[in-house]
């Protein structure tokens, strides 16, 4: 029986564990891997070859451990701790990466920058992504494009609760600064 | 989700967030990756498969050598002379047969350990 497209996440699931029903879980895939890999291209600084075999082995590891999913939180929620998780073991693999909140001063902040017009102003949003802690970046990437609250985002990132709101003050303070400077 | 709406860095992230990439063979890979099915379950979800052969094939045997049997030999005729001792009539035997047959598929069935 083929998923039908109108399928809620929840069935798609129930499929799969029950009929190993691989069709639905390429549904499945289909529905998240924009997301997955847009926080993995933000948590790897753009790298994109990295982040889409992060993304793979995501889902890779979301279908071997399917049957430990609890349905009371959303799917997505649990496919971003695994890409979380993947992303911080690729990391730990050629550095130590570090979540905890870094000591270095808030830049100041201004409000004179655009609103990404263009490509450009994308591309500077990225570069200035890139210039962020590991932490901050995982937690602007778990708030904004993951779209998960704070508490849904302290979870996937194994974080208090208040470290990840400080990465996110603080991220956003630096992003301000940077993006000021560039248009300046 | 941040609520704070009025932040224009905030709707910047979130404009930037929204951009979709396109599938583009990715969900192909991620399936061309995936484990095969295990063994042990693969057969678990043809199990019924042996049983079905082993006794669908003993009903065919049975119903062709009754079909080619002798004229006037039937079930039932069998069956009384089964119970009369005379076990050597035509319609006796081919019951005895057929009853041995399904005997010998039923203990197939049964000892199969796979």
């Amino acid at each position: 029986m083929a998923p039908a497209a109108a399928s809620t996440d929840a069935e798609l699931i129930l499929a799969i564990l029950e009929h190993e029903d691989r069709k639905a879980f390429a549904e499945l895939v289909t529905r998240h891997q924009s997301k997955v890999r847009t926080v993995l291209r933000r948590l790897t600084r753009g790298d994109i070859a990295l982040a889409d075999d992060l993304a793979q082995e995501t889902f890779v590891l979301a279908w071997k451990n399917l049957a430990r999913f609890r349905f009371e939180a959303r799917f997505s929620t649990w496919i971003y701790r695994i890409a979380f998780n993947a992303w911080q073991s690729e990391a730990r693999k050629k550095r130590e990466v570090n979540l905890e909140v870094d000591d270095d001063a808030l830049p100041a902040g201004s409000e004179a920058y655009d609103e990404l017009p263009d490509i450009a102003a994308r591309l500077d949003l990225e570069r200035a992504m890139a210039t962020l802690s590991d932490g901050e970046r995982a937690a602007i990437s778990a708030c904004y494009y993951a779209d998960l609250s704070h508490e849904e985002a302290a979870v996937a990132l194994g974080l208090p609760l208040g470290t990840v709101k400080t990465h996110v003050l603080r991220a956003k303070a630096k992003l301000r600064a940077r993006l000021v400077s560039r248009k300046g | 989700m941040i609520s704070n709406d009025g932040d224009r860095l905030d709707r910047i992230l979130r404009r930037d967030a929204r951009a979709t990439i396109g599938d583009d063979g990715f969900t192909m890979r991620v399936m061309n990756a995936l484990p095969l099915p295990s063994p042990a379950r693969y057969a678990a979800r043809r199990a019924w498969l042996k049983p079905v052969l082993v006794l669908g094939s003993t009903a065919l045997g049975s119903a062709l050598a009754w079909l080619f049997a002798p004229d006037g030999v039937n079930a039932a005729q069998g069956m009384v002379d089964l119970v009369a001792s005379r076990g050597l009539t035509p319609a006796a035997i081919t019951m005895l047969g057929m009853t041995i047959t399904l005997l010998i598929a039923a203990i197939v069935i049964a000892v199969d350990t796979d």
